[in-house]
């Protein structure tokens, strides 16, 4: 349901992704593992082997495999962490004040920094499970999480709607800042950053304005 | 009396042969259709109507099989993914049109583009078919819509046909549908929505 509560925060990513962790030592092994694994996509590694992530954070195969049973899961949970790691330095320092302008270039420039820094990772997740399973709980959390941010961001707008109405417009409005329409916008523009801002702001003007 | 020569004799076998290889390939789509991504041999043997044997002298493995099936249906996808003929009417009945057409085919291929997608993504058939898909609906938007379209300069034409064409792709269908719990209905409205904005905004 979505709700105008302002405290989602994307750390609860993090916890979805790796569970309540009860044995400190083992929650920091985790940690490790996933640190090297976002190490090793930033060193340009894009498909990172157990054994590389072993050597780099000094945790064993057999610790690995015990927290993530498949390299999937480890890389999914990697994505999860490099987000929930990225995201508070990225998200725009002021919401509702600004005028919709200023929200929308704001908006527009965080998701897309975010997609710039996540998107080799994020490939490389979908790639090695193959197929996004979009009932999970973990998508699903970050979807909530995403939604949630995306509405507190243009409150005075949505202000107006509530319920399926209310739900409808933001799925609607937030449509293009999925990570499948980044990909396509990515490879229509050839990368373009710029026209790709540009379009997005359009799309969130279009839509926002409508709402007015 | 024509005479019965040696390879019209050999025919019947062979024809024989090969429909009975195309019904355990279409049987297989027929249960990929379900969502059943690793169908068993039985399985399917039982949905062709011949013996498991059979079965196993056309396809040595599972993974023959399933190769053999994705591509026949890949080939049988893609006439459907020609670009449709543009319609006259005013700009809410070609908007009507075009939502219903791209929904239509998104509801009837997607069971299997998921089984091709979660198979082999990488596979460069996948690929190639779900880049014609693309091209194709990039098209058939341009045509449907070339009076709106018309007056806008390269840079315009592009960034609206890119936004306009964004919810009708696959994967944001399987988003809305899948991940949002969209029924048809809702998709429907969702993306005639979407196209008024766009067209209108112009």
């Amino acid at each position: 349901m979505l709700t105008a509560d302002p405290n989602v925060a994307m750390s609860e990513l993090d916890e979805v992704a790796t569970g309540d962790g009860r044995i400190a030592r083992r929650e920091r092994n985790r940690t490790a593992a996933l640190d090297a694994v976002v190490d090793l996509f930033e060193a340009g590694n894009t498909d990172p082997a157990v054994e590389d992530v072993s050597d780099l954070s000094g945790v064993s195969s057999r610790s690995i495999y015990r927290y993530f049973h498949h390299r999937d899961e480890l890389v999914r949970a990697a994505m999860w962490h490099l987000t929930a790691r990225i995201e508070p330095q990225m998200r725009p320092a002021s919401v509702g004040v600004d005028s919709l302008d200023q929200r929308i270039d704001s908006f527009v420039e965080y998701r897309l920094s975010m997609f710039v820094v996540l998107a080799p990772i994020t490939r490389a997740a979908r790639r090695s499970a193959q197929s996004i399973d979009l009932s999970s709980e973990e998508f699903e959390a970050g979807q909530l999480v995403l939604r949630q941010q995306f509405l507190n961001h243009f409150a005075p707008e949505f202000s107006t709607l509530e319920g399926p109405a209310l739900m409808r417009s933001v799925v609607a409005a937030e449509l293009a800042f999925q990570f499948d329409s980044f990909e396509y916008l990515h490879a229509s523009f050839e990368g373009n950053l710029e026209e790709m801002s540009d379009l997005l702001s359009r799309q969130l003007r279009i839509h926002l304005g409508a709402l007015r | 009396m024509v005479p019965e020569s040696a390879e019209s004799r050999t025919d019947g076998r062979v024809g024989r042969r090969l429909r009975n290889r195309d019904a355990v390939l279409d049987a297989t789509i027929e249960i990929f259709s379900k969502g059943e991504i690793c169908p068993a041999m039985d399985d399917v043997a039982e949905q062709a109507s011949v013996s498991l044997r059979s079965v196993y002298r056309y396809f040595e493995t599972r993974d023959a099989l399933i190769r053999a099936a994705l591509e026949r249906w890949l080939m049988q996808t893609s006439p459907h993914l020609v670009p449709q003929l543009a319609i006259e009417g005013d700009l809410a009945e070609r908007i009507e049109y075009f939502s219903k057409q791209r929904l239509g085919l998104y509801f009837r291929f997607a069971p299997l583009a998921r089984v091709a997608l979660v198979l082999d993504g990488t596979d460069p058939l996948v690929q190639e078919i779900f880049e014609y898909g693309r091209d194709s609906l990039r098209q058939q938007f341009a045509e449907q819509f070339a009076t709106e379209l018309g007056l806008l300069g390269h840079r315009d034409w592009a960034m609206v046909t890119t936004a306009a064409t964004l919810p009708l792709q696959f994967h944001l269908f399987e988003y809305m549908h899948r991940g949002c719990g969209f029924d048809e209905t809702q998709m429907h409205d969702l993306i005639v929505e979407q196209l008024h904005l766009q067209l209108l905004a112009l």
